[in-house]
């Protein structure tokens, strides 16, 4: 699965795999050990063996009752040129912290969200977080997808005459809090059916019907979920893909957007998320400012 | 003899249990008891055996008052729902008879035991879901065997096959779905019928029994004080074996989890040793309900289990899918064992 792209871009795959089997693919002096329980290991899409990763981990599964690999990340690298001559950027935003607004007080209305997907739900009022949680980053996400800026982005934000966000102050469940949710306020870009999503690189499912499992000799439910909405506001569980943009002019009036289709799953805390995409000056302020906490890729405008 | 060095707490625990449960039904059965005071005993003795379970399981892994406390009501909730379930089983039989009956009764009594088995499930921490499907189609097939004239053994036998093998197809405890469709058999279908005597004499004891008139096999031995003592064979066997099952296997779970391992992690982090926290069985930053199941850990192991979940899944990996969850939860709990006999 994934999207070919002729570029210089490079992209690969991060794995962390089962230590007790990464044997059955890769030489011992591959990757990065941590402990004896995962193994690191990146491969390209070109190297033949990343054919044959679904294969062992159906192998794996069917043996020994286990996973291949436990988790996955796909990384992209570009040239400073493609980055620089990108006229939209899909940001990435690297820090993930948690309790969540929902833990700390803040009020959603669930009622309006799709009763589908569970997408679009509404907040009511401030963004309450807990103030020792806070990663000392510019930029950061809760683990439910709310995203929160520092004091210096929303001053450079401003400074720079940017457009496209709305930045409403967040309440700490005790102290001063000098941080903002950083909300777009531009249309909603659509993305493409370029676009690609699934529930992993190798795996693409619409959902899951759910269960009891017995886990340590403990009951755990696992509720029936949607990754495809069918009114079309969650895409699938996970972006494999850069985002595909259908073109339209206000691209070339703000600097932040959303995507109007989401990507995730209701779960707990976690909602379906929209793809963060931003303008060059945007990137440029980052880089100029020397804000933490961001990544940039490519966004491919059609 | 080291593995029974290293296991010796759940064997404590699950000894202690049993004792108490035999002791409290000979002090509390006999007698000529009738059937339902037999009944009531034999729960108060299966929810006491289980609560002390869970209280010495707890306290020899130097849980608080307080974790003591909830782990022996849990132990009783979940010894008296099966003491309940059993006896309830029994009921359902006596209720509608031992022998095939109208297309309507075998429906009621298969809605019966569903209804009770889905409850006792519940009561245990288990699925609703999960103990309806395995007591309706345990009872629905016994129906079946039976009209097709298969004998006792065979067919107790059929209907805890097909009990496990809904429980495994619920993604549930096939042993715990045996017990049930076997119950459902033995206790409905094919109480094993004995007309006259058994008869047994000892140098001081004479045992004997017949068939009642409700079908169930009691028997009858004199006691020194002069007193006749009574059991119904059937109910007795199953609810042991049931009672002995939940024993175990909260044995084993408890095995995998030692002092040891707690006080090496304690050495890692001096500063979170002997701080109880509540931990999330199913993490929350993978999906977990904010609300789901709890056990409280020791910081310090609480500390090594989350660094072990964020080596298999840290922040900002793709989201996983159930199956995903499932294997990484299986593999941190295998390796850093939880405490049994919270989950609350």
């Amino acid at each position: 699965m994934g999207f070919k792209k002729k570029s210089a871009m490079k992209e690969t795959l991060e794995l962390r795999i089962n230590y007790d089997y990464a044997h059955l693919l890769f030489k011992d002096d591959e990757g990065k050990n941590l402990g004896t329980s995962v193994r690191i290991v990146e491969i390209s899409k070109e190297d033949p063996r990343y054919s044959q990763i679904p294969i062992v981990s159906k192998k794996v599964k069917d043996k020994y009752n286990t996973g291949f690999f436990f988790s996955w990340k796909i990384k992209r690298k570009y040239s400073i040129m493609e980055l620089e001559k990108a006229t939209l950027l899909h940001l990435k935003i690297k820090t993930t912290f948690e309790p969540a607004g929902e833990e700390c007080g803040t009020i959603y209305d669930e009622t309006v969200a799709c009763e589908i997907c569970g997408a679009n739900r509404k907040i009511r009022g401030p963004l309450t977080l807990k103030l020792g949680s806070i990663p000392k980053k510019d930029i950061a996400r809760t683990i439910a997808g709310e995203v929160i800026v520092s004091d210096k982005f929303a001053v450079a934000f401003k400074n720079r005459n940017l457009k496209g966000a709305a930045m409403n102050s967040v309440v700490f469940v005790k102290g001063f809090s000098n941080y903002y949710q950083l909300i777009a306020s531009s249309p909603e870009l659509e993305l493409s059916k370029n676009t690609i999503a699934g529930n992993n690189p190798f795996e693409s499912s619409e959902g899951n019907d759910g269960g009891a499992y017995s886990i340590s000799g403990y009951n755990v439910d696992f509720k029936p979920e949607v990754y495809v909405c069918p009114k079309g506001h969650t895409i699938g569980l996970n972006l494999l893909s850069e985002p595909y943009i259908l073109n339209v002019p206000s691209i070339d009036a703000y600097d932040l957007f959303v995507s109007k289709q989401k990507v995730g799953v209701k779960r707990g805390l976690l909602r379906p998320e929209p793809i963060y995409l931003c303008s060059q000056a945007f990137r440029r302020m980052v880089e100029e400012e020397k804000l933490s906490g961001f990544d940039f890729e490519i966004a491919n405008i059609q | 003899m080291r593995q029974l060095g290293d296991n010796w707490k759940p064997i404590l625990t699950t000894a202690a249990a049993i004792g108490v449960g035999v002791g409290l039904t000979v002090l509390t059965v006999g007698t000529g008891a009738g059937p339902a005071l037999l009944l009531a005993s034999t729960i108060l003795s299966a929810t006491a055996s289980s609560a002390t379970s869970g209280v010495l399981g707890s306290a020899l892994n130097g849980g608080s008052f307080g974790d003591c406390f909830l782990a022996g009501v849990k132990g009783a909730i979940s010894g008296g729902a099966t003491a309940m379930a059993t006896g309830g089983t029994s009921i359902v039989g006596d209720f509608f008879g031992h022998n095939v009956g109208s297309v309507g009764t075998e429906l009621l009594r298969a809605g019966s035991h569903a209804t009770l088995s889905g409850l006792m499930y519940t009561a245990q921490g288990g699925n609703f879901e999960e103990g309806f499907a395995v007591g309706a189609v345990s009872s629905l097939v016994g129906s079946g065997l039976q009209t097709a004239g298969v004998g006792p053994v065979l067919g107790i036998l059929s209907s805890g096959a097909v009990g496990a093998g809904t429980a495994a197809l619920m993604g549930g405890d096939p042993v715990k779905g045996f017990f049930q469709g076997a119950a459902i058999g033995a206790l409905n279908h094919w109480a094993i019928q004995s007309n006259g005597q058994l008869g047994w004499e000892g140098p001081e004891v004479t045992v004997w029994g017949h068939r009642t008139r409700l079908g169930h096999t009691m028997a009858y031995w004199n006691m020194p004080s002069g007193a006749i003592n009574q059991v119904n064979v059937e109910f007795d066997v199953i609810l042991s074996a049931r009672l002995i099952y939940n024993a175990a296997s909260a044995a084993v779970s408890e095995a995998g989890y030692s002092e040891d391992m707690v006080s090496q992690a304690q050495e890692i982090y001096p500063n979170k040793a002997g701080k109880i926290q509540l931990h999330h069985i199913d993490p929350k930053y993978m999906g977990g309900a904010p609300d789901g199941p709890l056990v409280p850990l020791d910081g310090a192991y609480h500390q090594v289990i989350t660094n072990e979940f964020r080596t298999l899944y840290p922040y900002g990996q793709g989201i996983l899918t159930d199956i995903e969850r499932q294997t990484i939860m299986n593999k941190v709990y295998s390796k850093f064992p939880l405490p049994s006999g919270y989950g609350f």
